[in-house]
């Protein structure tokens, strides 16, 4: 526990600091590349940016652009001539430096001034006013200066791209970490969560995979744990499965002696009712036997052959031998496939899984009732759904249903003659056709036994 | 007809003792063996038939009758196989048996299929020769009557009720003949679901077949089979 503790606690540790030293990096890099600029620089850099434009003559432009902006800028040299201005800082510029006019920028400026006189507003709150000098190319000191209205942090106007760089850098950061985070702690707890999943879908050969079972953490021991689970739940299941093969196995030489003892005994003291029912019983024990071999071997099976197969004409095969087999009745079957899609399947073993809840719906069915087969395309599956109208079965013995020697009302037992091994060949058999099948009471009454079975997979 | 001698061979003998008194009471003359050798060594003497069960010791029935086949392809052969076991019973069939029969057997089924047997070996040893008993089709010959079969020249070696199975598509060509009405014909009984034999028999035919291309023996799934003949 302490291991994974410290694990989980070293790896936010890391994170975090990561997604700090990452946003830290971004914002400096940004800050030395000129993209964002700290209140710090602010002045500095705006100064060099108009002499830079002074120099290279598009200072009307910047001046122009900052204006809009609510800066205002002016620029000196040494002796206090002013150079260029902006009619904002004219009188500014008159009084408080004495600025000297030359006579080419006297003329236009003026009349600008004039016409803003009217705008003014007053002082505004929260501006800066400074003057930065800045050396030129030639070496000679100029002096910048400002008024904005803007404090320092937003002197320089800044794109809104270059704004959102800063947030979108820091989120990336942290994508990464949450990614790394997952990676670590996630995946792990996946991969078991995976092998549960098979495991309880009575896949008994599941194991945690050795990457997540060799960890040296609780996740690991947790791994283990499993493991050793799911191996005890695998043997216990495979002893039980051989002890039911032996014992089948072994009931067999002395029946097959009474089989043959009995008709020797009948051809000398000639037929009756005990010696018939011997024969009877004989040949109930030998059925029963023979399917749980049937059902041992189905287990034993890892896969079938399947082969891709049209359902309409098994389906058939086994409806019109349940027609057969009850003609002497008023119990009916209804059909309606609506041309289902290929399956890969294997005819025998299909049909006989099928033909098993058949019967037992036939079998449960009311008189004068009718038993309803009907198919519909799902996704990748298709759906068989064979309904009866009859009783129905407890909602807490559905489940068990599927399981050998289940019965839900032991008195119908010997009525039957089903040796209640039927339903659970049924649910191996569509297992190995890697398909799935259940049972509900439908709402109006009568047992619904759903099959599903994976559609097959064209290649376009 | 004479007292029909078929060699039993069981390695459970309370089993075999009565099976033994069962079919002596319905008029077979019995050899009863209980392990593969003396299986073997008795097979060395003339018999109508020879059921052999598969799991024996010393020699199991599986070699027993790979080792008659070698010489002897025209006595019938039943095996007894454990009941489901599919393995041992297509290797049987694959090795030449006639026909199988699931252990614990009924007996009543045991002597139905003893029956079939022998009596399709009869129908053709009691009849006189006849003309018709000759069948030529592509470039095969066979004789009805002495149960010859020759292919391209070659005398074909068939065991019993691969010899009867030809003779049921031959007599028939291009017509489809399902596997039920086969089984019925010549094993005398229905087929299961789970019934592989009539496919062995008949994939034993094609390998034997397969010298010659006029003559094809084709699968109609889940139906059946039909001779497809090739006329020049």
């Amino acid at each position: 526990m302490t291991r994974l503790f410290f694990k989980i606690a070293g790896l936010l540790l890391i994170t975090n600091l990561l997604v700090m030293l990452t946003g830290y990096l971004i914002v400096k890099w940004l800050e030395n590349e000129r993209v964002l600029i700290s209140p710090q620089q602010a002045p500095q850099i705006l100064a060099e940016r108009v002499v830079d434009a002074y120099e290279t003559g598009s200072l009307e432009g910047l001046a122009k652009n900052l204006g809009k902006h609510g800066t205002f800028i002016a620029v000196m040299d040494e002796n206090r001539n002013v150079l260029f201005t902006v009619p904002q800082l004219r009188r500014m510029l008159e009084n408080r430096f004495q600025g000297r006019f030359f006579p080419r920028d006297a003329q236009h400026p003026n009349r600008q001034s004039n016409n803003n006189r009217g705008n003014r507003r007053g002082p505004r709150r929260g501006g800066v006013q400074f003057t930065q000098s800045v050396p030129s190319s030639n070496g000679e000191l100029l002096s910048v200066v400002v008024r904005s209205r803007h404090n320092f942090r937003n002197l320089i106007p800044q794109p809104a791209w270059r704004e959102r760089a800063k947030i979108i850098g820091i989120i990336l950061g942290m994508l990464l970490a949450s990614m790394v985070l997952s990676y670590f702690v996630v995946k792990p707890v996946r991969s078991l969560r995976k092998t549960t999943q098979s495991l309880g879908q009575h896949d008994l050969s599941a194991r945690v995979e050795p990457a997540v079972a060799d960890r040296n953490d609780a996740i690991g021991e947790l791994g283990r744990d499993f493991n050793r689970m799911a191996q005890r739940l695998d043997d216990s299941y495979k002893s039980q499965h051989q002890l039911l093969r032996d014992v089948s196995h072994e009931l067999r030489s002395p029946l097959a002696r009474i089989q043959v003892a009995s008709l020797l005994a009948e051809q000398k003291t000639g037929e009756s009712s005990e010696l018939k029912r011997i024969d009877q019983e004989t040949l109930r024990l030998d059925g029963l036997i023979e399917t749980i071999l049937r059902l041992t071997r189905l287990n034993d099976m890892p896969n079938l052959t399947l082969e891709s197969l049209d359902l309409s004409p098994l389906i058939d095969a086994i409806v019109r031998d349940a027609h057969y087999e009850y003609q002497n009745t008023q119990k009916n079957i209804e059909v309606s496939l609506n041309s289902p899609p290929l399956i890969n399947a294997d005819f025998e073993n299909l049909s006989s899984a099928l033909e098993n809840i058949l019967r037992n719906a036939m079998y449960y069915t009311e008189d004068s009732s009718t038993v309803t087969i009907t198919a519909q395309t799902k996704k990748e599956v298709l759906e068989l759904c064979i309904k009866d109208a009859g009783p129905g079965v407890p909602e807490a013995d559905l489940a068990r249903l599927f399981e050998p020697f289940f019965r839900s009302d032991t008195s119908r037992n010997e009525k039957t003659g089903s040796n209640g091994v039927g339903l659970a060949i049924t649910r191996r058999i569509i297992e190995l056709h890697k398909g799935k099948v259940w049972a509900t009471n439908s709402p109006n009454g009568g047992l619904a036994v759903i099959v599903q079975l994976p559609i097959e997979k064209r290649l376009h | 007809m004479t007292q029909p001698h078929i060699l039993l061979a069981d390695d459970d003998t309370v089993l075999a003792e009565l099976l033994t008194e069962y079919l002596q009471s319905q008029g077979f003359k019995i050899t009863l063996v209980h392990n593969g050798e003396d299986a073997l060594a008795a097979s060395k003497s003339p018999k109508d038939m020879i059921i052999l069960d598969i799991m024996m010791p010393k020699m199991d029935g599986l070699q027993v009758l790979k080792t008659v086949r070698q010489t002897d392809n025209e006595t019938p052969v039943i095996m007894l196989t454990a009941r489901g076991d599919d393995i041992d019973r297509i290797l049987g069939l694959e090795l030449g048996a006639d026909d199988y029969m699931p252990k614990p057997c009924n007996p009543r089924e045991l002597l139905a299929r003893v029956n079939a047997i022998l009596r399709r070996a009869n129908i053709s040893e009691q009849k006189p020769a006849a003309k018709n008993d000759r069948i030529e089709i592509g470039d095969l010959v066979m004789n009805k009557h002495n149960r010859q079969v020759q292919l391209l020249d070659h005398a074909l070696v068939l065991t019993q009720t691969e010899f009867d199975i030809l003779q049921m598509l031959l007599e028939s060509p291009d017509e489809l003949i399902s596997k039920q009405h086969i089984s019925e014909e010549i094993l005398g009984r229905k087929l299961g679901a789970y019934d592989r034999s009539i496919d062995v028999h008949i994939s034993n035919l094609r390998r034997k077949l397969s010298l010659t291309e006029t003559l094809n023996i084709q699968t109609v799934r889940g139906s059946g089979y039909l001779l497809n003949v090739t006329r020049d």
